[in-house]
């Protein structure tokens, strides 16, 4: 059993020993391993008879200045059922620059419990969705939606920003931005209320209530 | 079984293949095209940006995220700025529709027709209604059964019934459905027969290979011919395929304009000419438990109001979605989410003369369309037959959600009154478009269209467009029979030439 983390990639631009130029390496150098002889280990792999992947020899070889020196280690790897299924993580796109600070993501919060008026939520696994997937146009728009929603109330007559307001200022501010005639008042809301309820219904206890 | 033979995700590195035919695409029209080609025996390599889905207990925010471009926000800026949906996974965006099939209207051929009567010679009627039967006889077209039906379709005939207009249960393309009314975030069951489903594992069988998580970037063209097609893979890694015979393009009304014009293939009106379906909803409160998560997807339609360029459909939701279609916010709306088993969301897709444009932006498609005035009055009408179809089969109240407008009508008077006093304003409406077409038009005139009749491109070489980008204008149904239709018919042109 191996208790690092590796990539198996295709021999290709990486020092190999003699006599190996074919078949699959195991590349620890590539995993998040901790500093020590593993960072520089790697196990090229053939397949025991031609045409079946299902029996691989591997044998450990360390690479140093570029040179490889080859070790005593061999191993067989049996299959033991295919696998039909890998889960898929789309690398996550680096729109950074998008993320929400804490600040904001927490003005966001506020605004999502007084919409739904549940109390506090848990969204840790919501926002980790939100910043996994690829989404520019929501990612860049809830910025300015979210500075909208929480300094509006400052100029229509609240006198404070919407985190400073009682439940119930709360409540009437945010139905009276859902009648706003300003096209992006409106658009903010519709949004942030959407994403609310996209967070409300991640939770699997919510969901499975709502649907009995 | 997996569908497919590499995985973009573990592509570091170049990677280069060979084929007879590539097809980019995976939807309706790619899947289409490859089960064509390889049961003649033609070496085909589908490329699909997508990956494989795992359509099983995700739902809400995950499944939007797995399943959908952008998580199904792609924006079309105009007048009204709306989403546009599509799928961005193996078997296209078949996997997340609502399995509505709809054969080619006869009128629309006719009007293609008399159009340009190339099109006529291209397009015989009576080969069309051959393919599309063979087509639906494969799908499992059938209508949606009562006992899978669930009260949000059941109602919706009432509704329609009650009014003395013309509907009927919705024919899908399905085996077995149990109603579990998830189709939009992919079957759970693999009861609905998307292409990953049907024509992509008989492709497969048939030798075909699909290659997903390859996003291509451009045609490679050498002479004037399409040679083959290059991209990047979902690591990382470039790739290129070379094609023997032909490049068939089949990303989308969106996606294949734009790698059109990426790939220098910007003659004639590539990318312009996009029309679409948009489509408008409206809520309402049945005083029983409706539970419109559950039930057929979309199992029933109402057609009556179909030569007025109006469809309505029921309409089914994840949990998270038909709660941000319930009016109120705070206490109101946690009063009503208590109750949200008695909500029900039906649409009508209105068939728009309005006209967009495609064009490729920096990461995404930059894509404008704009409502005429005829397509925001056809629109608050529709809003108006909705609210009153939902009164008619009993709701207690109907949400227009149009400002300016009473935000609750609990009368048909009222809802009459919508029609003369609604919104005339286009962004006053909340609308999205799930049915694109004409981005790369087909017809004799080069100068007008960007493919001839028989899918060939008007320039290069050895290049076809099989998706609904060809279309010369929308239909006014459903479309994906009538895109696998003529896409089954660019295959024959392929595999002849
Ligand atoms: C929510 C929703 C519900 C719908 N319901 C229905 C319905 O019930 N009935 C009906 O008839 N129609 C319905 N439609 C419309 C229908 O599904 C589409 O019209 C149809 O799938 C379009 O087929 P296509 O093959 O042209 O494109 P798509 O199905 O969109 O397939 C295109 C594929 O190409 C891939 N691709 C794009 N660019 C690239 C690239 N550069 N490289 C590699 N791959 C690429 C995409 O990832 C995608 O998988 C619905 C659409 C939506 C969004
Ligand atoms: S309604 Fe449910 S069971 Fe039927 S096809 Fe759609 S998701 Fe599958």
């Amino acid at each position: 059993m191996t208790e690092w983390h590796y990539e198996v990639i295709e021999p290709h631009g990486v020092p190999m020993p003699r006599g190996f130029d074919r078949g699959l390496l195991i590349d620890y150098s590539r995993g998040p391993n901790a500093p020590g002889p593993i960072r520089i280990s790697k196990d090229p792999l053939v397949a025991l008879s031609p045409d079946n992947a299902d029996q691989l020899l591997g044998v450990t070889y360390l690479v140093v200045g570029g040179r490889c020196l080859e070790t005593p280690t061999y191993f067989t790897l049996e299959r033991e059922h295919p696998i039909d299924y890998v889960p898929y993580e789309d690398p996550a796109p680096s729109f950074d620059a998008l993320r929400l600070t804490a600040i904001e993501r927490r003005w966001a919060e506020q605004l999502f419990s007084a919409i739904l008026a549940t109390g506090e939520l848990d969204t840790t696994a919501f926002w980790r969705c939100m910043e996994e997937a690829p989404a520019p146009l929501v990612r860049a728009g809830l910025r300015p939606m979210v500075h909208t929603l929480t300094f509006l109330p400052v100029v229509s007559g609240f006198g404070r920003p919407f985190f400073a307001l009682s439940p119930e200022a709360r409540e009437r501010f945010l139905a009276a931005a859902s009648g706003d005639r300003r096209y992006f008042v409106r658009q903010a809301l519709v949004t942030l209320k959407t994403l609310a309820c996209f967070a409300y219904y991640d939770d699997p206890i919510v969901r499975a209530r709502a649907e009995s | 079984m997996t569908l497919v033979e590499l995985d973009g995700r573990y592509v570091h590195r170049r990677h280069e293949a060979e084929t007879d035919v590539v097809v980019v695409g995976s939807g309706p029209a790619g899947a289409t095209v490859a089960r064509h080609l390889a049961a003649r025996g033609i070496s085909v390599i589908v490329v699909e940006e997508g990956h494989e889905a795992k359509v099983s207990e995700v739902s809400g925010v995950r499944a939007m995220a797995a399943l959908y471009r952008d998580m199904g926000t792609s924006l079309a800026f105009g007048n009204v700025s709306m989403p546009y949906l599509q799928g961005r996974v193996v078997g296209g965006t078949s996997v997340i529709n609502g399995a509505i099939s709809w054969r080619f209207p006869r009128a629309v051929l006719d009007q293609w027709t008399s159009d340009d009567p190339a099109l006529g010679d291209a397009l015989p009627y009576d080969l069309l209604a051959e393919t599309e039967a063979r087509i639906e006889e494969r799908l499992h077209v059938r209508p949606t059964e009562p006992s899978v039906a669930g009260p949000k379709n059941l109602l919706l005939a009432r509704g329609a019934e009650a009014l003395g207009v013309a509907h009927r249960p919705i024919r899908r393309n399905e085996r077995g459905c149990v109603g579990e009314g998830r189709c939009l975030h992919g079957c759970p069951h693999g009861h609905k027969l998307s292409m990953d489903r049907s024509f992509l594992p008989d492709a497969v069988a048939d030798g075909a290979r699909i290659l997903a998580g390859m996003r291509v970037d451009r045609v490679l063209v050498e002479h004037g011919r399409a040679r083959g097609v290059a991209g990047v893979s979902a690591a990382g890694g470039p790739f290129a395929i070379r094609a023997r015979h032909a490049v068939v393009l089949a990303a989308s009304a969106i996606q294949t304009p734009c790698l059109l014009r990426r790939s220098g293939l910007d003659h004639g009106p590539v990318g312009d000419g996009l029309t679409a379906h948009p489509g408008v909803s409206v809520t309402g409160r049945f005083p029983e438990p409706v539970r419109n998560w559950r039930g057929a997807t979309q199992g029933h339609e109402v057609i009556g109001y179909r030569d007025e360029g109006l469809k309505l459909e029921a309409l089914g939701f994840d949990l998270s979605i038909l709660a941000s279609r319930i009016p109120g916010v705070g206490r109101e709306l946690a009063r009503r989410l208590a109750e949200i088993d008695r909500y029900a969301v039906w649409g009508a897709a209105v068939r728009a003369a309005g006209r967009g444009r495609v064009r490729p932006g920096p990461t995404r498609p930059i894509v404008t369309y704009s409502l005429t005035a005829a397509d925001v009055e056809k629109t608050r009408r529709g809003v108006r037959v909705l609210g009153e179809t939902m009164l008619a089969a009993g709701a207690v109240e109907v949400y227009p959600g149009v400002p300016g407008f009473a935000p609750i009508v609990r009368d048909r008077a009222d809802m009459a009154r919508f029609e003369r006093e609604g919104s005339l304003t286009a962004s006053d409406y909340a609308m999205s478009m799930t049915h694109l077409f004409g981005t790369a038009r087909m017809g004799s005139e080069r100068a007008s269209s960007v493919v001839r009749p028989d899918f060939r491109h008007h320039v290069a070489e050895g290049l076809y467009v099989a998706d609904s980008s060809v279309f010369p204008s929308n239909l006014g149904v459903n479309p994906q029979i009538a895109i696998m239709t003529l896409a089954d018919m660019c295959a024959s042109n392929v595999a002849r030439a």
